[in-house]
């Protein structure tokens, strides 16, 4: 850059590319590429409105986590205990519900429910020094402990329109679930790139003293995102419970917590914070969507699906990292 | 005499769009102390990281004794005995002082560590140096101050072996005595035969060492000449590419009421500071790095804990629990370190100038983004920051325009009381000559401005009063003609009258 290139009159539009971003450009292709492989080995079924919606509906519950997941990593912090929140709330639901005879009411007791996870988180990390990882791993213990102490480990039914209509309901053909899904989707889109909050929740996971130097309030903000963290599980923990109509307290067990990290680390997110996209980590929930959809339709065992996401995972981070160092981040 | 260790010949380097070095020829002496100069952005650094083998360079040859080499790693370089001296050197926290020192060469006794003859060969250099007052071999880390981090990094480079010694802005976190010793025994380096390459912005230590100089200026060597008679002017002309004009305007100013005032604040790390600023005053803070500065910077700004003593800001009672309290109340800072307290390197110019903005760009928590944008073009436009455009990532800038990003910031949101600490610190003179345009307009427009400044003649240059300090306590106040260099020094050695 010469001395004399100052900052030109009109400020430059930038392309296409750039806005949607190299790294979402390299995730659409590997996602048009899995879409190709299991289309081309199950051309009876891939393509089927059905399967489509099938897609759909086992993402709404991981996309809701994997968009909360991301706005934490980007803070700087991770939340494994999401997971556990989903079981727990499902599991306080059933039991208000069973309590009062009124699933709204059991659905406003998740909600608060999660609220109440995510400050313990919050307070824990912030207030009791905890490093962020270390916290929810015992929090993922704990509230997992709590879902199994609300009825001894049993599951409890839950009966009620409202709720099953999130689970199986539909406007116009599209599952509820999906609406919800996209209704979050718009919020974090809005939040993360128009307001002030958004913006300082990159600075905060940028460098956490010049944020701290520039007069924003960085323990409000913790506290803040593990609270919106759980109360996203609680949200994921009501469309589960509309999907079973019951309180399970081992739901959430299935690695809910990793699929949504490999997500929001696929999308962007670099673990030290700062960067990352809500449409990225949106394009990593379609690509474990269809991973898992084609895994299941060309029959391969479970097992090796495990398998499969945890070395996703790896490989996702260890790309990650060489590109920023590459970048000369 | 004087054999040439270190040749390079038509060395060229690019970074995307940024041409660092083109088609640049060095060649480092024995015996022979190489000063490199130029503004930030010069080249320098490129330079010495392709000596060190940390960057390749796209074309030219090194030779090393005649034989044409290929640098592949800082560890290859060190092995072939080049040592990069870096300003901020990288410490291992856990480590003691000798266990840093040979870090990568350690010898063993049977399977374990031989801690005596680490020990002993550490003594032996610290001795050697004759800075046993500063550095103890067996001092943890953790705890250690810049200028004892540097010279365990000058330590490093000393270890046996070394042709080529490069020092990289070697005395910006040094005491005068310090420095003096290090130039003591870079002198002693360059008897031994040792090439020496030397890069500093401090004009005077280079005509106090050089043999000779080179200037880089936009990746290209505008000149290599004899260090003898070489006048400061000159080199500084040879930078920038033009004659400097006076650095110091002296706009005319009204002083106004009182802004801040501290009475015997005490923190943790100050006693009993006793400090005021009137609007439009500018106050200097002096003495040495480790005197407590910047820990008077960190209490007005609500970092540090206030013990003990009253603030007042705008005559009322001030006690600040956070720079949020801090900026409400109408402070700014420009803090020390740039890159990890001013700026987030990795976004863009647009979103570092506007981040203590939000009330401003914003309404109801929503960012406009017609205004943000207004708003930092502007900030910009009045800084003279050199980009393409707002959206520019600030780690792709150079050190000075880093800095006026920083200054933008406080121009958006109009402090009445600006802290700046070392606020041309690796800022090259061009932008330095720009920084103290806009001190000098702040303080114009009624802005209180404590300035702390190891930079003498700033300090001198834009302060109208300089308190100085000396073991975390102030020491003294000079002002008009008897704020001079010497003044200030010999109240920032007076240990006694601190304690």
């Amino acid at each position: 850059m010469s001395k004399d290139d100052v900052l030109q009159a009109t400020p430059t539009k930038p392309s296409i590319i750039s806005r949607i971003g190299t790294q979402n450009i390299s995730l659409l292709i590997s996602l048009v590429i899995l879409i190709v492989i299991f289309g081309f080995l199950r051309p009876d079924v891939f393509f089927t409105p059905r399967n489509i919606i099938n897609i759909g509906l086992a993402i709404s519950i991981l996309g809701i986590l994997a968009m909360a997941q991301t706005v934490v990593i980007v803070s700087g912090g991770l939340d494994i205990s999401v997971g556990s929140i989903v079981g727990l709330t499902t599991m306080v639901l059933a039991a208000t519900a069973q309590a009062t005879g009124s699933d709204t009411l059991g659905m406003l007791a998740a909600l608060a429910a999660g609220l109440v996870a995510g400050a313990v988180n919050g307070i824990a990390i912030v207030y009791g020094r905890v490093n962020a990882v270390i916290a929810t791993l015992g929090t993922m213990s704990a509230f997992r402990g709590l879902a199994f102490i609300v009825n001894n480990g049993n599951s409890i039914p839950i009966r009620g329109d409202t709720l099953r209509f999130l689970g199986a309901g539909d406007v116009l053909g599209i599952p509820a679930a999906i609406i919800v899904l996209l209704s979050v989707i718009a919020v974090f889109m809005f939040v993360t790139r128009s307001t002030v909050v958004g913006r300082n929740i990159y600075a905060i996971g940028g460098n956490i003293s010049v944020a701290r130097l520039a007069g924003l309030a960085i323990k409000r903000y913790q506290i803040g995102i593990y609270v919106m963290s759980g109360f996203a599980a609680a949200i994921a923990g009501l469309v589960l419970a509309g999907r079973t109509m019951s309180g399970q307290p081992a739901s959430g067990s299935q690695g809910l917590e990793l699929e949504a990290i490999t997500a929001a680390i696929l999308g962007g997110c670099i673990l030290q914070g700062g960067r990352g996209t809500i449409v990225g980590a949106m394009l990593g929930v379609l690509i474990l969507g269809v991973l898992n959809n084609g895994m299941i339709l060309t029959s391969v065992p479970t097992f090796y699906q495990l398998l499969a996401k945890g070395a996703l995972l790896i490989a996702a981070v260890s790309i990650q990292e060489h590109q920023r160092i590459a970048r000369g981040g | 005499m004087n054999a040439p260790v270190v040749s390079l010949t038509g060395i060229s380097k690019r970074f995307g769009p940024v041409q660092a070095l083109d088609d640049v020829s060095a060649t480092f002496k024995s015996g022979a102390i190489t000063a490199l100069i130029g503004e930030n952005g010069a080249g320098k650094s490129t330079l010495l990281r392709i000596l060190e083998g940390e960057t390749q360079p796209d074309r030219g040859a090194i030779e090393i004794d005649g034989a044409a080499v290929t640098i592949r790693s800082p560890r290859d370089a060190h092995e072939r005995g080049i040592r990069v001296i870096h300003q901020e050197p990288e410490i291992i926290p856990e480590f003691t002082a000798a266990e840093n020192i040979f870090v990568g060469d350690f010898r063993t006794r049977g399977v374990s560590l031989d801690r005596q003859d680490l020990y002993r060969r550490a003594d032996h250099l610290i001795e050697h140096m004759g800075v046993q007052d500063t550095l103890q071999p067996g001092m943890p880390c953790r705890h250690l101050g810049p200028a004892q981090r540097q010279l365990i990094e000058i330590l490093r480079a000393l270890r046996p072996g070394a042709r080529l010694v490069a020092f990289d802005e070697p005395t910006s976190s040094l005491t005068r005595a310090e420095a003096e010793r290090l130039f003591g025994l870079i002198l002693e380096l360059r008897a031994n035969g040792t090439a020496i390459a030397y890069v500093s912005h401090r004009l005077g230590e280079i005509t106090e060492l050089a043999d000779e100089v080179m200037v880089l200026r936009d990746g290209a060597c505008v000149a290599v000449e004899p260090a003898e008679g070489l006048e400061e002017d000159r080199m500084v002309q040879l930078m920038v590419g033009r004659p400097l004009a006076d650095l110091f305007t002296h706009p005319s100013r009204t002083i106004g009421d009182e802004v801040l005032r501290m009475e015997g604040v005490t923190t943790a790390k100050v006693r009993g500071i006793d400090l005021s600023v009137r609007a439009g005053e500018v106050v200097g803070i002096g003495g040495l790095v480790g005197a407590g500065r910047s820990d008077v910077a960190m209490a007005v700004f609500g970092m540090d804990t206030i013990e003990d003593g009253e603030m007042h800001y705008q005559g009322e009672p001030y006690r600040p629990r956070s720079p949020a309290d801090a900026i409400r109340a109408g402070i700014g800072i420009v803090p020390e370190d740039r890159k990890e307290q001013a700026l987030l390197m990795l976004q863009s110019i647009r979103k570092n100038v506007t981040l203590a903005a939000s009330p401003i760009i914003s309404r109801y928590g929503v960012i406009d983004d017609r205004t943000d944008a207004r708003i930092s073009d502007k900030a910009i436009r009045d800084l003279g920051i050199r980009t393409p455009s707002n959206r520019q990532e600030v780690a792709k800038l150079s050190g000075g325009n880093q800095q006026k990003t920083v200054f933008a910031r406080w121009e958006v949101v109009k402090p009445q009381l600006l802290i700046l600490d070392e606020p041309t610190r690796g800022v090259d003179v061009g932008s330095k000559a720009e920084i103290y345009r806009q001190i000098e307009s702040m303080s114009a427009a009624g802005v209180a401005i404590i300035l702390i400044s190891s930079e003498m003649t700033e300090l001198i240059g834009l302060s109208d009063r300089i308190v100085v300090m000396a073991n975390n306590a102030i020491v003294g106040t000079l002002a008009g003609d008897d704020a001079t260099e010497e003044a200030i020094l010999s109240l920032s050695m007076n240990k006694e009258a601190a304690s």
